[in-house]
């Protein structure tokens, strides 16, 4: 009798960890997309180098900013002078004013079109001068690709959860129908009448609990010893707890007044 | 230990058997006889509680049977076999027990030699013959000591040796202020009380 709860004990382990698969899974493809923001960076034009300056001591204690480099427009014109070969034409250059730059480096995980938006919003308020350029293309087709992989995952957990459901609860009502013999027996002959409701609760406990410490512990393990860079919220733990919880009502209920 | 007072057993509306007292005392025993199809089975399953559809009283040890029911303070043999085949005899015999005492250990040991099946007792239990099963069943039902016993069929299953043989088994509980009730079709020795059952009425004989 024990192997078959070992063996429902491996199922409930299985499906505990294609779901956690599935979680991590859908935050790695999200990183990977997000990282390629990171190359891509904010560019700001002004005439007023100052300006630049007071807003990237602004922009740094924003958690989305990796770092912001400003060039001075002297620099630029030196720059053009010689990427351009335009020596002969330092004198014309001398007598134009070109507007400083700054590059804003977002981190690409932290990013996004809100965060943008947001940017956006501080310049238009306290820095008039500024100009603002961004391929917010990418930022629109980044926000089309999570919306895409948020309905495959939902999709993905989805049927996870109706295939823990039926294989679960049927390897439950399974067992319990090929011991059907035992505990009439076991009945009949004076046992207690009680006994089959008690090792069922009690071996519901284990069903649940168990894969849980093992999945959730191995998680933690995992995440000590800095091997699994993702986190997986408590929330979704919480569901995959209350879902082996409910196969168990669930079967409990299938199995009606048999015991 | 059983009192059963204005009794009345029907089936569709149509009585099966009545009778207006039945007592068994603790440590005695008593048998219904009466012909096939009479409500023998009927009454047995009755008085163990799986029954309800009755009118009148079945009392053990002064409380309705009800409250006993899920507390299997009754053991009811069947005719039909209730053993695991595949399970051993010692496992049989022990199923019910949730912990075996030494003293009980050594009481199933002397009736499992009374019925000389000692030698078997860690054999698959799928090996038995009928009258073996029955054995075991009577043997599992006396020595959890239930304040009552109830045979059904007692006569259908052992011959005029087991039946000897089950009587030693049965002089335990009764020792220990058990009761005993069987059923049977023909009248049988050894039993303190004899009820009949003629023309629906269980009458004492």
């Amino acid at each position: 009798m024990r192997s078959r709860i070992f063996l429902q004990i491996v199922v409930v382990i299985v499906f505990l960890l294609l779901w956690n698969i599935l979680i991590i899974g859908k935050q790695y493809q999200e990183e990977l997309s997000s990282r390629k923001l990171d190359d891509v960076p904010v560019l700001l034009y002004s005439r007023l180098f100052d300006d630049l300056v007071d807003l990237k001591q602004e922009l740094e204690t924003q958690d989305y900013i990796d770092h912001v480099e400003i060039q001075q427009d002297t620099l630029i014109a030196q720059e053009l002078i010689e990427v351009y070969k335009l020596e002969s034409a330092f004198e014309v250059l001398k007598n134009y004013k070109l507007p400083s730059i700054g590059q804003i480096f977002v981190k690409g995980i932290k990013f996004n079109k809100a965060k943008y938006q947001q940017l956006q919003n501080l310049i238009f308020e306290k820095y008039h001068g500024i100009s603002i350029n961004y391929k917010e293309d990418l930022l629109n087709s980044l926000e089309i690709r999570f919306k895409l992989l948020e309905k495959i995952f939902f999709i993905i957990a989805g049927v996870l959860i109706i295939l823990a459901l039926i294989v679960v609860s049927f390897l439950r009502i399974h067992f319990e129908h090929h011991h059907n013999n035992y505990w009439q027996v076991f009945s009949q002959s004076g046992g207690d009448p009680y006994k089959r409701e008690k090792i069922f609760w009690g071996d519901s406990i284990y069903l649940t609990i168990l894969p849980m410490i093992l999945v959730g512990g191995a998680y933690w393990g995992l995440q000590y010893k800095d091997l699994l860079p993702y986190k997986i919220d408590l929330l979704y733990l919480g569901i995959e707890f209350g879902i082996l919880i409910f196969i168990t009502v669930l079967s409990r209920l299938i199995l009606g007044k048999k015991f | 230990m059983l009192r059963v007072e204005n009794f009345v057993l029907s089936i569709n509306r149509k009585t099966l058997i009545q009778t207006e007292h039945l007592e068994v005392k603790s440590g005695e025993k008593a048998l219904i006889i009466g012909n096939n199809c009479s409500g023998k089975t009927y009454i047995a399953r009755t008085l163990h509680g799986l029954n309800t559809k009755y009118s009148g009283n079945i009392m053990i040890k002064g409380k309705k049977i009800v409250l006993y029911k899920r507390k299997k303070k009754t053991l009811l043999v069947q005719n039909f076999p209730t053993y695991l085949p595949n399970e051993t005899l010692w496992k049989n015999l022990t199923l019910p027990i949730p912990v075996l005492t030494t003293r009980q250990r050594q009481r199933l040991y002397d009736f499992c030699e009374v019925f000389n099946m000692k030698s078997i007792m860690k054999q698959p239990a799928s090996i038995l013959s009928h009258s073996q099963v029955k054995a075991l069943e009577l043997m599992r039902a006396v020595i959890q000591l239930p304040y009552l016993v109830i045979l059904d069929d007692y006569d259908s299953y052992f011959d005029d040796v087991n039946r000897a043989k089950a009587t030693k088994v049965l002089d335990f509980a009764l020792s220990n202020g058990s009761a005993v009730l069987a059923t049977s079709n023909n009248r049988l020795d050894g039993f303190d009380t004899i009820y009949r059952i003629k023309d629906n009425n269980l009458v004492k004989m």
